[in-house]
C-alpha cells in the first residue's frame, strides 16, 4: 500500500514535470514567433519612416498590424533623434490620428499595453502630465516605463516627480531607473529638482545628491555642502562624492570641516578624502 | 562621393544614418559591432567612420584606438556618436583619436554637415 502511494506520487510528479516543460516550450515558441512577427513588421515599416524624415507624405499602411508597428517604430525613433527629424515623425503621428490610440492605450487594462502606449503618447509631443501620473501606476513595469519614457523624451518638468517617485511608500520607482531617466533628461540646473531637494526621504535625498553630482551641476554646490553638514553619515559620503565630481575649489573648506568630523576610516571619511583629492587637495591627507 | 562606414548596434539609428548619408551621395556600409567594424575599416578603407561608443564585442573607444595604432588606416576620419554626455567622456573620445563627437539624440542634418566637413579635410 505504501509503495502504491509512493509510486503514484512519483508518477504524478513526473507527469507534472513533463507538463511544465511542455508549457515552458510552448511559451518560448509563442514568444519567439511573436518576436519574429514584430521584427518582420518593423523591417517593413522602417524604410517608410525614413521617408517620413525626408519630409515625404507617407500614408498609414493598410494592414492593421503594419499600421500598429509603424506607430510603435515611429515612437521609438522619435526620441533617438532631434530637430527636423523629431518634428517630422511627431507631426506624422499626429496627422495620422495616433493620438486617440495612444490615449486609449494609457487607460488599457493590460500593463504591457499601457507601457507601450506611454512611448507613443510622448512621441506625439502631447502634455506629459498623464505619463507623470503613471509614475504611481499599480504595475511596477508601467512605472518604470513611464520614468524611462519621460527621460528619453527629455521632459524637464517631470524631474521632481521622477525623483520623488523613488521615495513613494506604496508603488515606488526603482532608484536606478529614476537616476537613469533624470540623467537622460540632462537638466542644466539644480533647480530642475524643485521640491525634491526638500524631501526628508533618504532615498530621494540620495538620488538627488548622486544625480546632481553625476550631472556636474555647479549650482547644486550650496545644497550639497548643506547636506554635508546636516545629513546622516551615508548621505554625507554621497554629498562629498558629488562635490568632488562637480570639482569646485570653493567646496574645499566645507569638505575639510566634514573630514575633521568624520569617523576615521569610515565610508564618509574615504569619500571626503577622495573628493578633496579630486579638488587638488589630496596631498598630506 | 566618399566611402563611409557606420558602426552602430541600434538598427534604427544605423538605418537612419546610412539613409541620410546615402542621400548626401556617399557609399555607405554598416557594421553592427566593434570587431566587425574594425575588420571593415581594414578591408574597405572608408574615408569616414561614424562610430557608436557602446558597441558589442569591442567598444567604440577600443576601435578608435586600434585604428589610430594601425598605420595602414590611421588617417581614417572618425565621428563618434554616443549617448555619453559628460565632459570626461568627450575628453576620452578625443584622447582615443576621434575627430568629431556628437551626442544622442542627434540631428541627422547636423551629422551629415559634420561628416561633409570631416571629409573635406581628407
Amino acid at each position: 500500500m505504501r509503495y502504491d502511494v509512493a509510486g503514484w506520487v512519483l508518477e504524478a510528479t513526473a507527469a507534472a514535470t513533463v507538463l511544465l516543460m511542455l508549457l515552458i516550450a510552448l511559451v518560448r515558441v509563442v514568444t519567439m514567433a511573436r518576436d519574429r512577427r514584430q521584427a518582420r513588421a518593423h523591417a517593413t515599416v522602417l524604410p517608410l519612416l525614413l521617408d517620413v524624415t525626408d519630409g515625404e507624405d507617407v500614408p498609414v499602411p493598410r494592414k492593421r498590424s503594419d499600421a500598429r508597428a509603424m506607430g510603435t517604430a515611429a515612437a521609438a525613433l522619435v526620441h533617438k533623434v532631434r530637430g527636423a527629424d523629431r518634428e517630422a515623425l511627431a507631426t506624422w503621428l499626429r496627422t495620422h490620428d495616433y493620438e486617440p490610440q495612444a490615449r486609449r492605450g494609457l487607460r488599457a487594462r493590460r500593463p504591457s499595453r499601457r507601457a507601450v502606449a506611454i512611448e507613443l503618447y510622448l512621441a506625439l509631443g502631447a502634455d506629459p502630465a498623464p505619463v507623470v501620473a503613471m509614475l504611481r501606476d499599480k504595475d511596477p513595469r508601467v512605472r518604470s516605463a513611464a520614468a524611462r519614457a519621460l527621460g528619453e523624451a527629455g521632459v524637464l518638468e517631470a524631474v521632481p516627480a521622477i525623483a520623488l517617485a523613488v521615495g513613494a511608500r506604496r508603488r515606488p520607482v526603482s532608484r536606478s531607473v529614476a537616476a537613469m531617466a533624470i540623467v537622460q533628461v540632462g537638466p542644466a540646473s539644480a533647480d530642475a529638482f524643485g521640491v525634491a531637494w526638500a524631501s526628508h526621504d533618504p532615498r530621494v535625498q540620495r538620488l538627488v545628491i548622486d544625480t546632481a553630482g553625476h550631472l556636474g551641476l555647479a549650482d547644486a554646490r550650496d545644497r550639497l555642502e548643506g547636506a554635508l553638514a546636516s545629513c546622516g553619515g551615508e548621505l554625507r559620503a554621497h554629498a562629498a562624492t558629488a562635490l568632488g565630481r562637480i570639482g569646485s575649489p570653493r567646496s574645499v573648506p566645507a569638505l575639510r570641516t566634514a573630514l575633521a568630523l568624520a569617523e576615521p576610516a569610515s565610508a564618509e571619511d574615504r569619500a571626503v578624502r577622495q573628493a578633496l583629492g579630486l579638488l587638488g587637495e589630496g596631498e598630506g591627507l | 562621393m566618399a566611402r563611409v562606414l557606420v558602426v552602430e548596434d541600434d538598427p534604427d539609428i544605423a538605418a537612419l544614418v546610412a539613409h541620410k548619408l546615402r542621400s548626401a551621395g556617399h557609399e555607405v556600409s554598416v557594421a553592427v559591432d566593434g570587431e566587425a567594424g574594425l575588420a571593415a575599416i581594414r578591408a574597405d578603407r572608408p574615408a569616414l567612420v561614424v562610430l557608436d561608443w557602446m558597441t558589442p564585442r569591442m567598444n567604440g573607444i577600443e576601435v578608435c584606438e586600434a585604428v589610430r595604432a594601425d598605420a595602414e588606416v590611421s588617417d581614417t576620419r572618425i565621428l563618434m556618436l554616443t549617448a555619453k554626455a559628460q565632459e570626461a567622456d568627450l575628453e576620452r573620445a578625443f584622447t582615443a583619436g576621434a575627430d568629431e563627437y556628437m551626442q544622442k539624440p542627434f540631428s541627422t542634418r547636423e551629422l551629415v554637415l559634420r561628416a561633409q566637413s570631416l571629409l573635406a579635410r581628407t
